[in-house]
């Protein structure tokens, strides 16, 4: 109620106090009456509760309350209070607040809203005050202001930059992490727009990210490049989330951005460190296969050529060397396969998994049908890999399903792919032996073989070589599985426009 | 005709593979002398030699492995291309690589076959085939 309305009501009212009172009882908010000298002549039962005190009539002057002060914690003497200043003749700023304690110590905040009534010549004949208890307002308006306190003293000493901007991209808020990452202080940048920050090659990347907000999504964790003040470049990921109003409505957006310089620096050493090995591991096989062969063929014409002149231990041992360097044969050329699945560098290739899986089982068509072996598969997508990627997938997999096959049974293997997110994640599933979870992990390890070259034949070199393809496509390969009962083979293939925009 | 002094030339410097070879030709039906050198550097002085002297050797045939002590077989091939005595003999590579880029390289430096050198006996006489194929008619 504003003090003109207030005034209104009171004059209306005048002559019949009784029923004004009766009226002002019954109101829930303090209110109080004076004489034109400040002397108390009317109190409500709500003064008396906010108060804390029963005001005594004709003694009290200018106020129920007890002690006032100032919003600066000053003490404010009674004969200065707003009601007194309004009794005075002067004016009362609309809307002040005031801290008042009751006799028990405690405290309560509030609004007055003084007013004085005048005979016709203009007289001040009494006075008339309504005190609007704040004190919930001003304690949420303190935990708020210790909220914002709180968040800001985070913002401020964040290690990442921490940066607001508005849906045209005009940046409206700068924490210290940012102005120490890009060079610019927030009285620089603030109001600017948030392209200045972004290399000239990537500017499409901003429309991309607005588009995004606006359809309510947040950007996690998109990695790439932007630009100091001084121009140099700088390796970040940005996490990037709507900014909403209280309707709701997207109004603009906060970004962390983390240096990664270090980290890509890093990544770069493993990288090379990776590359070495690779071509380290990819010379070495590649050797071997030389010296390998001599060993392999002479061993073979030794038997051919002088089998007739040793005796059976002799022969024995030669057909132990012959069988050693068959099976180091096929280790080594497992592993040059091994080493040449980083090799094809994946770019924009697509392949239809529906073809691939024809291609493959074609090319499994002996094995599939000497065991009598039922491949099913489910309509499957396009993914974004190499052909032979995916065929290297199917064909091993497959071809795992059908070697550990259980003796009791048809095998049975079914291929099916179902959407996880924006990728893919197919499932290669049969009803063979199974594999005991203590292994579930270590298959995938090169070399790893579980069962002994008389019970299996291979190298162990088929899951490591799934494994690395599907890493190169930042997808993930794993196993379920129920010993005796069979196994399933899953992995992913995220969308290749997976870094976000 | 055939040419009196008409031979193989085999650059190879794996003893194991040049018995090999040499059974190969053998097992071939071909008489033709074989010389054998056994690194890059040794091949190539073959052919400067061939140039400055009208009377010296000069190959009917050469098999040449790619992977050599000293020049690699590549720069065995270019150096024979600019012969002016040799450069038309026929060049079959041989080497343990499978790999197609290995394969393209030697072809783009001039060579007319390419064998991959297998680990069993039988198939490693299948390069008596490409030796029929490339040895002049009539010189066998």
């Amino acid at each position: 109620m504003t003090a003109q309305g207030l005034r209104a009501s009171v004059h209306v009212g005048h002559g019949s106090n009784r029923v004004d009172h009766e009226l002002l009882d019954a109101l829930p908010v303090a209110v109080y009456i004076t004489d034109s000298e400040g002397c108390l002549t009317y109190f409500n039962p709500a003064a008396i509760k906010l108060s804390g005190r029963t005001p005594q009539l004709g003694v009290d002057q200018w106020c129920v309350t007890w002690k006032i002060f100032l919003a600066d914690g000053t003490l404010l003497p009674h004969d200065q209070c707003p009601m007194a200043i309004a009794l005075k003749g002067g004016e009362v700023l609309e809307g002040i607040e005031c801290l008042a304690e009751r006799p028990d110590g405690s405290r309560f905040w509030f609004t007055p809203y003084p007013a004085v009534l005048r005979d016709e010549d203009g007289r001040i004949t009494a006075g008339i005050n309504l005190l609007v208890d704040i004190t919930d307002r001003k304690l949420a308006q303190r935990i708020a202001a210790r909220e914002a306190r709180l968040l800001s003293a985070i913002v401020d000493s964040s290690d990442d930059a921490i940066v607001s901007k508005d849906l045209n991209g005009t940046i409206t808020s700068w924490n210290k992490s940012a102005e120490r990452l890009f060079g610019y202080t927030a009285e620089e940048i603030v109001g600017k727009p948030v392209t200045l920050l972004i290399p000239l090659d990537r500017q499409d990347e901003e429309p991309q990210i607005i588009a995004r907000l606006r359809a309510g999504e947040r950007v996690d964790h998109f990695e790439t490049l932007r630009r100091r003040k001084d121009g140099t470049l700088l390796d970040i990921s940005l996490t990037i989330s709507p900014v909403r109003d209280e309707t709701g409505q997207i109004v603009g957006a906060s970004k962390i951005a983390r240096d990664i310089t270090d980290q890509k620096r890093a990544e770069g050493e493993i990288r090379r460190a990776n590359q070495g090995l690779e071509q380290f591991a990819f010379s070495a096989s590649h050797d071997l296969q030389e010296p390998l062969r001599s060993v392999k063929i002479y061993s073979e014409l030794l038997t051919r050529r002088y089998g007739g002149k040793l005796d059976g231990e002799a022969l024995e041992f030669l057909g132990y060397l012959q069988a050693g360097a068959t099976r180091m044969e096929l280790l080594v050329s497992d592993l040059l396969a091994y080493t040449q699945v980083s090799k094809r560098v994946a770019g924009s290739e697509i392949a239809d998994a529906n073809v691939t899986l024809t291609t493959v089982l074609e090319g499994m068509s002996n094995s599939i049908s000497e065991s009598g072996a039922r491949v099913t598969s489910d309509p499957l997508p396009t993914v974004p890999m190499h052909g032979t990627h995916l065929q290297q997938l199917f064909q091993n997999l497959i071809g795992n399903a059908i070697k550990y096959h259980s003796p009791e049974r048809t095998p049975a293997i079914h291929v099916s792919a179902h959407r996880q997110g924006r990728g893919w994640t197919f499932a290669v599933t049969d009803n063979g032996i199974g594999i005991a979870p203590e292994y579930k992990e270590t298959v995938f390890g090169l070399f790893k073989r579980l069962h002994t070259s008389d019970e299996y034949s291979g190298t162990g070199i088929g899951l490591a070589i799934c494994q690395r393809i599907v890493e190169q496509y930042n997808g993930r390969i794993w196993v379920e599985s129920e010993p005796g009962r069979g196994s399933t083979f899953r992995f992913t293939i995220p969308q290749s426009s997976d870094a976000g925009g | 005709m055939p040419e009196a002094n008409s031979h193989i030339l085999v650059v190879e410097d794996n003893p194991a593979d040049v018995f090999l070879i040499r059974e190969t030709i053998e097992a071939a039906g071909i008489k033709a002398p074989v010389h054998v050198v056994k690194d890059g550097e040794e091949a190539t002085r073959f052919f400067d030699d061939a140039d400055r002297d009208d009377s010296a050797p000069c190959p009917s045939l050469i098999i040449l492995d790619i992977n050599l002590p000293k020049k690699h077989g590549t720069e065995v091939l270019q150096h024979l291309r600019n012969s002016r005595r040799c450069r038309e003999a026929p060049v079959i590579v041989v080497s343990t690589s499978d790999a197609a880029r290995d394969r393209e390289a030697v072809f783009q430096n001039g060579a007319d076959a390419y064998f991959c050198k297998p680990s069993k006996y039988d198939e490693f006489l299948k390069l008596g085939d490409l030796i029929l194929e490339w040895f002049p008619k009539g010189q066998k």
